[in-house]
C-alpha cells in the first residue's frame, strides 16, 4: 500500500547517503593527508635543513665528531627527538643522553642509507607510542657516512584525526537521518493526494459521486485531482440525467398506456352498441398507440445512434417542399393551441442531398418543442434560405425561451432543463446527431420569455460526395 | 515518530559539535617529543634540573667506551650507579663541568660538581686506581689546540669528591698494565722545542696519585696522535702510541710492563719496518679479536717507482706475538677521500697491484692480477667514483652491464661502482688468474664505507 512512499524515501535517502559518504570520505582522506602529510613535511624540512648544513660544513668530520658537533650545536626542542646512526644502524648518539646502542633498521633509516629522505610511521618498541621518524643521510665526501634521524610522537595528531573523523561520521550520519525524516515528510506530502484520489475513486466505484479530492497543489497531481473532480462532476450529472430520463420515459410511457387501458376497459364494460362512443375510444387508443410507437421509435433511433448503427439514406430533396408538408401536417395541432404557423421559404427551390425522413424528423422535433413551450396566440415561423453552399433552416417561436446557462446543454442526452414539461430529453440530442450525420450544425439562440431560434446549417452536398 | 527522529538528530548534531569544536591545531603544532622509558625520563629530568643555568650536556672529544653524555657508574662504592654527565656553557665561556647525581629515596640528588677551564673536554675515564672497587674519575681538558692538555683526577673520599691528581699532558691513557687490580695513569709528555719526550707513570699512594716512574723517549717526532692501552698480544697488556714524524710519516711505539717497569720494546729491522710507515695509521683492534693490531702501509707490487702521492698505498695490520715477531692479520685498501675501504682477500696475497686511472669520470682504481714475476697479467676489477646523476644516467642507458657492475656506496652526490672486466678478457688466461677473480657479491662484502 505504501510502496511508492517507501521507494521514494529509500531512493532519496540512498542518494543523500551516497553524497554524504563520498564527500565525507573525501574530506576525511584529505584531512588525514593534511595532518600526517603536514607533520611529515614539518619534520622533513627540519631534517633536510640540518643535513644540508652539516653535509656542507662538517662533511669531513668523522661520524663521532659529527655526532658531537650536532649534539652540542643543534637546537633541541620538545617537538622531536634526534639520533645519529651509523651505517650499520647503531645509534651513535641518542639526544636524550642515553647510550642504548640498539640497532635501528626501520624504513626511514634504510631509505636514508640509500641516500633518500626516509619516513616511517610505527610504534616505538620500547614505549609502544606511535611515532613518526624522518631520516636523512649525513655524508662524507659525497657518499653516505651516517644518518640523522628525527623522531616525533604523533599520538596528538592521531587524537585530532580521530576526533575529526568521528565528528565527520556523526555529522554525516545525522545528515542521513535528517534527510530520512525530511524525505519521509516529502514523500508523504507527495503521496497523500494520490491516496485521496484513490479513496475518491473507490467511493465512485461504489456509486457515490459526492466525494471530491482536496486540491492542495497546482502541480501535475493537482491537475490530475482537478480532472478527477471534473470527471466526478460529469459522472454525477450524467447519473442525474439518467435518473431523470428513466423517470420521464416511464412517465411518457405510462400516460398513453393509462389512456389505452382506461378506454379499453370502458369498451369492454360499456355498451357495445354505442357505435359513436366505441369509435371515439378506438380512435383514442389508436392515437395513444401511435404516441407510444413514436416514443419507442425515438428510443430505438437514440439507441442506434449510441451504438453507431444509424444510417442515413441520402437522396435529392427539396427543403421547401419538406417544410410545406410539415406545415400542412401541424397546422391543425397549432390551430388547437391558437398558434399561428408561418412558412417563409426561399423563392427558389432548395435542392440538397439528404435523408428526407431523418431531416423531417429533425424539423418535426424542433417544431414539437416550439409548440410545447409556446403560449396561446403566438406564432411559430419555419424559415429556409440559401447562403452560398449552405441551406439554412430556422424554427423560431415566441415561447418560454431557454436560460442562458442551459443553452450549451440543451443538445446533451437526457438533458431536460428545469421545466415541468414531459419529454425524454433525447429529442434535441437526436436532432444534433442527425444534423452532424449530414455534416451540418445546429445553433441555438434563445432569450427567456421572448422565444427561441433554432438554426440548422446543412451543406447542399453532392451526389459524388455521398 | 517524526518528533523522535528530530530529537535524536538534534542530539547527535549537538554531541558532534561538542566533540569537534575544540580548537583545531595545525599539524606541526601537534608534534611532541616521543615518550622515553620511565626510568630514563626520570634521570633526564634530574640531570636537566641539576645542570647549572645556561649549560648543556656534552660529549668528550675522544670516542668514549660509555658513549652518550649520561653515564652510569658507581663512584662512591655503594654498589649502586651514580649518574654522571659532562656539561658545557657557550663556547666563548671556556668552562666545562662534570655533574654527579646519586639516586636517593626522594629522587636523584646532586652529590658533586666539578668545573674546569678549557676549550673542550678531551676524555672522561673511570678507573679504579686504589683497588677498592670504587671508580675514580679522570678528566682531560683541552685548553687550546696544540697546547698541553690538563688532567684532573678525583676520588670519592669521606662523602665528597676530592682531587687526587692534576698534571699537564700531551697524550694520556689509563689502565691496569701491571695487572695488579689497580689502574695506573700514563702521561706522555713531549717538548717540541727541545725534542725531548717521556712517559710518566702515576699510581695511587696514600691520598693521591704519585709519579712512580719516568721513562725517557726519543723526542725526535712531531707529536703524539693516539695512545691506546689494551691487549697487544695474546698474553700481554701494552700501550701502542702512534706519533707523527716529518711531513707525513709516522711511527708506532709499543710499551709493556716488564718486571714491574714500563718498558719501550725494540725490535729487529723487519719488525721495525712495520712500525715505521709513510703515512699515519692508528693502532686499533681491526679484526675484533680483542687484541690490538698495529697498522702499516706498503706500496703494491710494481709501484715502487711512483711518487708518494701517486702510490696506491695498501694498509696492512699486524699483531704482535708477545716475543719478536708480528703476523699480518688484515690487508686493506683505504680511500679516505671517498670514504671507503676494500678488504684485500687472503687469496690475492702478493699477486695483485692497484693503479689509479683518471678519466672522464671522477676517477677509478683498478685491481690487477700480478704473476709471481711481478708482471701485470689482467684486470681483477675496478672501483669507479662518479657523480650520482651520471651513474643513474648510464645505468638507465644500460651503458654499464648490470651483471658486471654494482653500486658499492652512494647516498650523497657520489656513488662508488664496482666493475668487472669483460668476460672476453678472461679467455686463455691462466687458471691462477681465474682463481683470484671475485664476484660482485664478494666485492660488496669486502667493501666497507668508513665514517
Amino acid at each position: 500500500m505504501y510502496g511508492i512512499k517507501k521507494r521514494l524515501v529509500m531512493n532519496f535517502t540512498l542518494v543523500v547517503f551516497l553524497v554524504v559518504l563520498v564527500s565525507g570520505s573525501t574530506f576525511v582522506i584529505s584531512m588525514r593527508g593534511f595532518y600526517y602529510g603536514g607533520a611529515e613535511q614539518a619534520l622533513t624540512n627540519r631534517v633536510q635543513v640540518a643535513t644540508t648544513f652539516y653535509n656542507k660544513y662538517i662533511q669531513y668530520y668523522n661520524l663521532h665528531d659529527k655526532a658531537k658537533y650536532i649534539f652540542e650545536h643543534i637546537s633541541q626542542d620538545d617537538t622531536a627527538h634526534i639520533e645519529v646512526i651509523d651505517l650499520e644502524g647503531n645509534v651513535i648518539i641518542d639526544f636524550n643522553g642515553f647510550t642504548d646502542r640498539q640497532i635501528v633498521k626501520t624504513k626511514d633509516v634504510t631509505d636514508a642509507l640509500e641516500g633518500n629522505t626516509g619516513t616511517w610511521i610505527g610504534r616505538n618498541p620500547e614505549t609502544g607510542e606511535r611515532v613518526l621518524a624522518v631520516s636523512d643521510s649525513l655524508t662524507y665526501s659525497g657518499t653516505n657516512a651516517g644518518v640523522l634521524r628525527y623522531i616525533t610522537s604523533i599520538e596528538e595528531v592521531d587524537t585530532v584525526v580521530k576526533k575529526i573523523t568521528l565528528f565527520t561520521v556523526l555529522i554525516g550520519s545525522s545528515l542521513v537521518l535528517f534527510s530520512l525524516v525530511i524525505n519521509h515528510w516529502l514523500a508523504k506530502r507527495l503521496i497523500s493526494p494520490v491516496l485521496e484520489l484513490t479513496d475518491v475513486a473507490q467511493h465512485m466505484a461504489k456509486g457515490d459521486f459526492s466525494h471530491r479530492a482536496l486540491l492542495k497543489s497546482d502541480d501535475e497531481i493537482g491537475t490530475l485531482g482537478e480532472a478527477f473532480n471534473y470527471m466526478a462532476g460529469e459522472l454525477e450529472k450524467t447519473e442525474e440525467m439518467k435518473n431523470d430520463f428513466i423517470s420521464s420515459v416511464s412517465h411518457e410511457l405510462r400516460t398513453p398506456l393509462t389512456s389505452i387501458k382506461g378506454w379499453s376497459e370502458l369498451v369492454l364494460t360499456g355498451d357495445m352498441e354505442d357505435k359513436d362512443e366505441m369509435k371515439m375510444a378506438m380512435q383514442i387508443i389508436l392515437k395513444e398507440s401511435d404516441r407510444l410507437t413514436g416514443l419507442v421509435e425515438q428510443l430505438l433511433d437514440f439507441s442506434r445512434l449510441q451504438s453507431g448503427r444509424m444510417e442515413i439514406q441520402k437522396a435529392e430533396l427539396d427543403i421547401n417542399t419538406l417544410l410545406a408538408e410539415i406545415k400542412q401536417q401541424f397546422s391543425a395541432r397549432a390551430g388547437q393551441k391558437n398558434i399561428k404557423l408561418i412558412l417563409e421559404t426561399a423563392e427558389e427551390p432548395l435542392i440538397m442531398w439528404g435523408d428526407e425522413n431523418k431531416l423531417k424528423q429533425v424539423i418535426i422535433n424542433l417544431l414539437h418543442n416550439s409548440l410545447k413551450f409556446s403560449e396561446e396566440n403566438t406564432a411559430i415561423t419555419l424559415r429556409s434560405m440559401r447562403e452560398e453552399d449552405e441551406l439554412i433552416l430556422q424554427v423560431e417561436d415566441q415561447g418560454l425561451g431557454i436560460h442562458e446557462e442551459d443553452i450549451p446543454r440543451v443538445t446533451d442526452r437526457f438533458y431536460k432543463g428545469k421545466h415541468k414539461q414531459s419529454g425524454s430529453g433525447i429529442g434535441l440530442s437526436l436532432c444534433l446527431e442527425i444534423v452532424k450525420l449530414h455534416q451540418g450544425r445546429l445553433d441555438v439562440q434563445s432569450e427567456v420569455d421572448k422565444g427561441t431560434l433554432m438554426i440548422i446549417h446543412l451543406p447542399i452536398g453532392e451526389k459524388e460526395s455521398y | 515518530m517524526r518528533d523522535r527522529f528530530v530529537r535524536y538528530g538534534m542530539g547527535i548534531v549537538a554531541i558532534g559539535l561538542l566533540v569537534g569544536c575544540t580548537p583545531v591545531a595545525s599539524p606541526d603544532e601537534l608534534l611532541r617529543s616521543p615518550k622515553m622509558k620511565e626510568d630514563e625520563q626520570l634521570i633526564r629530568e634530574a640531570v636537566l634540573a641539576n645542570l647549572p643555568p645556561g649549560s648543556t650536556m656534552m660529549i668528550p672529544r675522544k670516542k668514549q667506551e660509555d658513549g652518550g653524555p649520561i653515564i652510569e657508574k658507581d663512584i662512591n662504592g655503594d654498589n649502586s650507579n651514580e649518574i654522571i654527565t659532562l656539561y658545557r656553557y657557550n663556547e666563548s665561556d671556556y668552562v666545562h663541568g662534570l655533574l654527579i647525581l646519586e639516586k636517593q629515596q626522594s629522587g636523584y640528588k646532586k652529590i658533586a660538581e666539578i668545573e674546569g677551564a678549557g676549550k673542550d673536554i678531551d676524555f672522561l675515564s673511570f678507573q679504579d686506581v686504589s683497588g677498592d672497587g670504587k671508580q675514580e674519575v679522570f678528566l682531560g681538558f683541552i685548553s687550546e689546540d696544540e697546547l698541553s692538555k690538563e688532567l684532573f683526577g678525583y676520588r670519592w673520599t669521606n662523602g665528597s669528591l676530592q682531587p687526587i691528581m692534576q698534571s699537564t699532558y700531551q697524550e694520556a691513557v689509563a689502565g691496569d698494565l701491571e695487572q695488579d687490580g689497580k689502574s695506573e695513569v700514563y702521561l706522555f709528555q713531549h717538548d717540541r722545542e727541545n725534542y725531548t719526550a717521556k712517559v710518566e707513570v702515576y699510581e695511587f699512594e696514600g691520598q693521591g696519585m704519585k709519579r712512580t716512574e719516568e721513562l725517557p723517549l726519543d723526542g725526535a717526532f712531531n707529536g703524539y696522535e693516539k695512545a691506546v692501552l689494551g691487549k697487544v698480544a695474546p698474553t700481554s697488556e701494552g700501550i701502542y702510541v702512534d706519533v707523527g714524524m716529518g711531513a707525513h710519516s709516522a711511527e708506532t711505539l709499543l710499551f709493556t710492563n716488564v718486571k714491574g717497569k714500563l718498558t719501550q720494546l725494540k725490535f729487529g729491522e723487519e719488525a721495525n719496518n712495520l712500525l715505521f710507515k709513510p703515512y699515519q695509521v692508528y693502532s686499533e683492534d681491526i679484526n675484533d679479536d680483542g687484541i690490538l693490531e698495529v697498522g702499516t702501509m706498503i706500496a703494491p707490487v710494481g709501484t715502487g717507482d711512483l711518487s708518494m702521492v701517486d702510490t696506491p698505498w695498501v694498509t696492512q695490520w699486524h699483531q704482535w706475538d708477545g716475543y719478536h715477531t708480528f703476523t699480518k692479520t688484515n690487508e686493506m685498501y683505504f680511500d679516505y677521500q671517498h670514504g671507503f675501504r676494500f678488504d684485500i682477500p687472503d687469496k690475492w696475497k702478493d699477486n695483485y697491484t692497484i693503479s689509479y686511472v683518471t678519466d672522464r669520470q671522477q676517477g677509478s682504481m683498478i685491481f690487477y692480477y700480478v704473476n709471481d714475476d711481478g708482471k701485470k697479467e689482467g684486470e681483477l676489477f675496478r672501483l669507479m667514483v662518479m657523480k650520482r646523476e651520471e651513474w643513474e644516467r648510464e645505468e638507465a642507458k644500460r651503458m654499464i652491464s648490470p651483471t658486471a657492475s654494482k653500486k658499492m656506496a652512494g647516498g650523497g652526490s657520489q656513488v662508488v661502482i664496482a666493475l668487472l672486466p669483460e668476460e672476453s678478457a678472461l679467455v686463455d688466461k691462466q687458471s691462477r688468474y681465474q682463481e683470484l677473480m671475485l664476484t660482485l657479491d664478494e666485492i660488496a662484502k669486502a667493501f666497507r664505507r668508513i665514517s
